[in-house]
């Protein structure tokens, strides 16, 4: 009967029952009976003698089926745009995005500073610190929200169409490293409102009208940024629980580096800007006279100074974050109410 | 309903008892036999027939001889000795004695 199985079947169950050893005067005579018993039941099973089990046929079905651990890593390459993309990884994606247009926002008051210290060394008088201030500031403001969309956009096609964003493939602690070193390097964010004498003359002059289009553009920009944020965070199916959690989110953002900063207190210069000239060469408007008898001009890269984030300025700061993400949640919700489909990062299925 | 570890394990020996009474087996035979009785009711990991047949034969219950079967194999059967008779015979004994106790105090309290 025996010869009814294969050589290759009858190998391997030599190699089972050899692989039960007991005592090696005993081994040849239990492993013959044991392999005996093991032929009888695989003879038993392909001539349909041994009726099969509901186990038994899950044993089998699971042995011909695979190992699960391999199936589900080759189904994941396959179906890379189905992976579970959690609301945290959306948020901290979108998150980084805004730390970093914090940042440029910062960088730009350098450039102001320097080029109206140049003016001022150039030309004489104070500068156009002022209208340049605002109109850098405003310039960074629509194209940081223009680029913060495009960026939202991008990884919303990238995964649509199966690639992988950093955000899918990095560590949920590879991330929380990534938010904690962005949120340490606002500290380092310049600003060009310190160093000033209190005595410099600063051309701040600008219309009124100017000022109400600056704010009116502002606005628009930072409401634009919420609903991007909001619509980030939101997938079909749409829970109010996700818009509810990403507008926290956002308040977080919102007031957790200001109120780090503020419970710093620091106002430690990193980097001085400071050029030592002649008073009468240069004016001697908007440079600071030093000890030595020489003049420092504007301090480009510190630490955020305790004396311009008082409790007031991050207070007010939160209280504008709640008031732009709940204009811009009731806008969204009135958008997907004609645009049922809208929905962020979630993938085409 | 699967019954427990434990009482499968203690009516082993008089299940391989009850089978070799009436004619001499070997193994494969006598898990078929006991798992066409059993019905589904319990089932057995096939190897470990093994070690409990190999435990009665060193108890002298059973006593084992090669044979040659039809086909060209040699099987080791597997024979009930009289001790093995009268441990069969006490162990259902015991085993309806206790079945008895059980099912009497079992009705006693309405289970």
């Amino acid at each position: 009967m025996s010869e009814l199985l294969s050589k290759e079947i009858r190998a391997k169950v030599d190699a089972l029952s050899k692989s039960i050893a007991v005592a090696h005067e005993l081994d040849s005579e239990i492993q013959t009976e044991l392999a005996n018993h093991m032929e009888d039941k695989l003879l038993g099973y392909a001539t349909g003698q041994e009726r099969l089990s509901e186990e038994d046929a899950f044993i089998l079905m699971r042995e011909h089926f695979g190992k699960p651990s391999v199936i589900k890593s080759l189904l994941q390459n396959v179906h890379r745009d189905a992976l579970h993309l959690s609301l945290a990884r959306r948020l901290s994606a979108a998150a980084a995005v805004h730390f970093v247009f914090l940042a440029a926002m910062g960088f730009t008051a350098p450039i102001t500073v320097i080029f109206s210290t140049w003016f001022q060394l150039t030309h004489g008088g104070s500068g156009p610190y002022g209208p340049l201030n605002t109109s850098v500031n405003v310039a960074i403001i629509v194209i940081g929200t223009y680029v913060f969309w495009r960026v939202l956009l991008h990884w919303r096609d990238q995964l649509r169409s199966g690639g992988q964003p950093w955000f899918q493939r990095w560590r949920g602690t590879q991330i929380g490293i990534l938010l904690c070193l962005l949120i340490f390097f606002q500290l380092f964010i310049p600003t060009s409102s310190t160093n000033y004498h209190a005595n410099v003359e600063i051309d701040y002059s600008t219309s009124s009208l100017v000022n109400i289009l600056v704010f009116i553009i502002a606005i628009t920009c930072f409401v634009s940024l919420a609903v991007a944020w909001l619509w980030w965070s939101d997938t079909n199916p749409r829970t109010p629980r996700t818009l509810s959690i990403a507008g926290l989110a956002w308040l977080a953002m919102a007031g957790l580096p200001w109120s780090f900063l503020r419970l710093l207190s620091l106002d430690i210069h990193i980097f001085d800007t400071s050029i030592t000239t002649n008073p009468e060469t240069s004016g001697g408007l908007m440079l600071w006279r030093m000890s030595d008898g020489g003049y420092t001009a504007i301090c480009v890269l510190r630490l955020w100074p305790s004396s311009a984030l008082s409790i007031w300025s991050v207070g007010i700061t939160f209280a504008a974050a709640v008031f732009i993400i709940a204009f811009a949640k009731f806008f969204y919700t009135q958008l997907v109410r004609f645009y049922p489909d809208i929905s962020g990062p979630k993938a085409a299925a | 309903m699967r019954p427990d570890k434990d009482l499968i394990g203690a009516s082993t020996t008089l299940l391989i008892l009850s089978v070799l009474v009436r004619e001499p087996n070997y193994g494969y035979q006598i898990l078929r036999r006991i798992n066409d009785e059993a019905n589904g009711l319990f089932t057995w990991q096939e190897g470990t027939i093994y070690p409990v047949l190999h435990k009665l034969e060193k108890a002298d219950l059973v006593r084992t001889q090669w044979q040659q079967a039809d086909t060209g194999r040699r099987r080791k059967y597997y024979y009930i000795t009289a001790k093995g008779r009268e441990a069969l015979g006490s162990g259902t004994g015991q085993w309806e004695a206790f079945h008895s106790l059980v099912t009497r105090m079992a009705e006693q309290t309405n289970v």
